[in-house]
This record gives C-alpha cells, structure tokens and sequence, in this order.
C-alpha cells in the first residue's frame, strides 16, 4: 500500500463517519469501518504530534537529486 | 588641433607630411577620451547582444545616428532588468576608441529606461500578453492541498524572508518538513534562478506546495517577479505554489500566475498550512462522530431486534439465546445511561457490545432451529391476524428458505 498521506487519512475518516451516520450498513460493516475509522484517528492524532519537521536544502547532483541538512 | 599641431612622421618627397595610421588614431583617441570622459546619452536599444562572457553589446540609437556600446559584466550584473531592442534608455559611460578597429565606442556603466512611464509601459505589456494567453485564468490554477507535510521554498538563503517563513511554520505545523532551493532574489539574473529553482523543484517531484518569493524592496529590487521567465515558470510548474512577494499592495505579474497570491512571506507561511490546534480540533470532533454513529448503529440495531423478538417463539427458556433476548432491554439501557452521562463507550466496549448483539442477530437465532417467517413483500410477520388462507409467505431458515401456503390460522 502506497504511503499513507494525513490527507488521504483525513479525507477517509470523514468519509467513514458519513457512511455510519447514514446507518444504512449491516452491523458487521459497520463495525469494521468503525475501527477503520479509530485507527485512522490514532495514526492522524500521531502525525499531529509529531514536532521533527526539518529544514533541508535541495541540492542538484548531475541528473539527480539530493537533501542536505540546512542549518540556520 | 590643426595639421600642423600635430606630429609628423615623415615627409614624402613632394613635401607632404603624413602620419601613420596608428599615429592618426592615438591622437583621436586621445581627442575623443579627453572631450568625452563622462556622458549621458539616451537612445533606442538595437542589436543587442548577450554575449556568454555576460558582456552585452548594443546600439544606441535615434532617427539619423548610432553609436556602438559596450556594457561589461562587472557593470551589467547589477541592472535589474533585461534590456531588449526598441527600449528607450539613458546610458552614462565614457568614449573610448578601439585603435585595432577603428571604431569608437561608449563604455556603459550605468543602464536605465529612459523613464518609470517606460518601465510600467513594459510592465502593462508583458501583463496584457500574458493574459491574453491565459496565464491568469483562474481554471488553470491548481487546488493548494489541504495538509502539505513537505513544502518547497524557493528564496534567499540569507534574507528576512526565509527566516519568518520557518518559524511560522514550525509554530504552526511542527511536522512538516521544509526543503529550500536557495536563490538570488534581485538583480540581473535572478529571475532566470528562480525560474530554475521552480523547474528544479518539479523535476525533484516529492514536495506538496511551494512558497516563492522575498521580503520587501524597492521596485527594481522585486523586478524578477515581473520578468516573464519567472511567470512562464510557475505556469508550467504542476506543483501548486503560492506567491509570497512582500509589496503588500502591489501585484508582481507573477502574483497573477501564482495558484494563491499572499501579500508577505509569512502571509504565505500561514495559508500554506492549517494551525495544528485547528486540526486537533477537526480530528476530535471527527473521533466523537465516530463513536457516535457507531452508537447510532448499535441503537439502531438494539431497535430493529426488538421488533423482531415479537415474532419468535418463546420455547426455550435456557436457552442462551432466550436469555440474551431478556436482556436486551437491559443492553439498551446500558448503552442509554452511557450517553446520558456524557461517557464515550471506548471501542473495546463497543466492540463487546455489538458482539452480544451480533449472538441475536437472524443468523444466530435461526441455527438454533427458529425461521423467520415473512409476506411476499418481506415484511417479517408478527400477527396471524393478517394473513389470510392460502397466502403465500417465505420462511428463511438458517440454511435455505422455503415459500409455503397458510392452511390454517390460529388466533391468539
């Protein structure tokens, strides 16, 4: 499975509570996107917690491309 | 000077003095460079060149003359814009005569439109064009995503704007990584950086926005945001950028181009992320309509089989399944005192509690030998006052189902 973005896991959870608030799933579906949904809740709750954003600079290597630590 | 102040080399046979070429063309020289140390001279640009040495080469011009110019690196790298044939200019610089040539030629050091009329003129020019090709239009603009984790900064490495852009972020999104493309942010050559720095970015592929753009200046020193390699960049760009240009008031053309337009560097750092209290926010209340549509569910649920349970036989009362049916008052009341006292069931409990349910759901009742009797239209039947003889009605069995005929009613 590709990596899972916050977006991506934002956009589904809202989509998980419409379904379950439109109550039209049997109880077995239900349930199982209700702990979709939980997770889906953890692994945001963690994102939000997460405070190791870098600075990086973007260095131009020939063809390639690479990051350097940038210090301020 | 008259000939005959001036020096002679020789004198031919017949008594004519001459002088040598070289000769003749030093004392021009000479004459020229002293006459014309410092001029100002306004003209037309025509056959300009640019040379790779970064020498530019020029004509300056007007309706009956020209004169050749030459505007050297070290004094070019400085102008702010990028002069092109038919510009109306004021170039100071000296004469100089090239003996090897025999040309003359001005020596430009400093370079500038003839006026700022000019310069807006240039200005509303490249602006209609580029408008006319849709390089505005709001349907080529792309979405800015909702909750970027990596965002491209295309500015200078030393500037006030970096700085404020950084912190602004870490304050608000203290995930997000941040990537810088340093470049120049004023002066010749800067706008073809920063247009390089977008494609470099595109070619790199992996951030999710990009702020672009400087801190406050004078109009020469935002004058590459006007330039249109700078707007055909960002057009191009698929990454969505935000322009972050700090004029406040002004639009650069590349403020038209940019997918969102903010009036400072931070002004940018603030609409490129949401605020992470804002977000927890979101995701709390995401977490509690969660839970509670699960509840809904399950009342729902506790709702439907309560219904039901009027259409089975009481047989068995040990039986387990009998039981948890007697009970089912008591789970519905369990699941209503939790709500009332504000108390979010934790998924383990939800979970425990839609398990008890699931045991009475048809499935189970029906493996202990109960059918589900129901009309023709499915509606499950309760009362055998409603059926008539000889009505179809389907019985589902745990395995199977089957269509019989009433043959005979009994009322209770």
């Amino acid at each position: 499975m590709a990596k899972k973005t916050f977006e991506q896991a934002m956009s589904r959870l809202e989509e998980i509570v419409g379904k379950l608030e439109d109550g039209s799933l049997s109880l077995d579906e239900s349930l199982k996107l209700f702990e979709e949904g939980m997770e889906l809740s953890r692994f945001c709750e963690a994102k939000l917690d997460d405070a190791n954003g870098r600075v990086q600079r973007l260095v131009k290597d020939g063809a390639d491309f690479r990051l350097e630590s940038e210090t301020e | 000077m008259s000939q005959s102040q001036l020096e002679f080399d020789d004198m031919l046979q017949d008594g004519t003095s001459y002088v040598t070429v070289s000769r003749l063309t030093r004392d021009i020289k000479a004459l020229l460079e002293s006459a014309f140390p410092g001029v100002c001279v306004q003209g037309e640009i025509s056959n300009f060149t640019h040379h790779s040495s970064g020498h530019i080469y020029f004509s300056l011009k007007d309706e009956r003359a020209q004169i050749p110019c030459v505007m050297w690196r070290s004094n070019n790298q400085h102008l702010f814009f990028a002069p092109t044939d038919g510009m109306k200019v004021q170039a100071r610089g000296r004469l100089s005569l090239y003996e090897k040539r025999g040309v003359y030629q001005l020596d430009v050091w400093q370079l500038q439109h003839a006026g700022l009329g000019d310069l807006q003129l240039a200005f509303e020019r490249l602006k209609k064009r580029l408008h006319d090709e849709g390089l505005f239009a709001a349907e080529v603009k792309h979405d800015l995503p909702v909750y970027p984790e990596r965002i491209g900064l295309v500015t200078s490495a030393s500037g006030a704007a970096l700085h404020d852009i950084v912190n602004i972020l870490h304050r608000r999104a203290p995930n997000v990584n941040i990537i810088l493309n340093p470049v120049r942010v004023q002066g010749r050559g800067a706008a073809n950086e920063i247009a390089a720095a977008i494609d470099e970015f595109n070619e790199f592929g992996d951030v999710d926005v990009l702020i672009v753009g400087r801190g406050g200046g004078s109009l020469e020193d935002l004058w590459p945001f006007n330039e249109e390699v700078v707007a055909r960049a960002v057009f191009r760009s698929s990454i969505p950028i935000i322009s972050a240009v700090g004029h406040e008031v002004d639009f650069s053309i590349y403020d038209f181009v940019a997918d969102l337009r903010a009036p400072t560097p931070s002004a940018a750092a603030e609409l490129a992320v949401p605020g992470r209290s804002e977000l927890k926010g979101q995701l709390g209340y995401l977490r509690e309509a969660l839970i509670g549509g699960m509840q809904g569910r399950l009342r729902q649920q506790i709702d439907q089989l309560r219904v039901l349970r009027q259409s089975y036989a009481f047989g068995r009362p040990k039986d387990r399944v009998h039981q948890l049916w007697q009970r089912l008052d008591e789970l519905q009341r369990s699941l209503r005192q939790s709500l009332r006292h504000g108390l979010e069931l934790d998924s383990e409990q939800l979970t425990g509690l839609s398990q008890r349910l699931s045991l009475l759901a048809h499935e189970n009742v029906l493996k202990r030998g109960y059918s589900l009797c129901s009309t023709s239209d499915g509606v499950p039947v309760m009362n055998s006052n409603l059926l008539e003889v000889g009505q179809p009605v389907n019985l589902r069995f745990h395995i199977g189902s089957a269509v019989a005929k009433v043959q005979k009613i009994h009322n209770s």
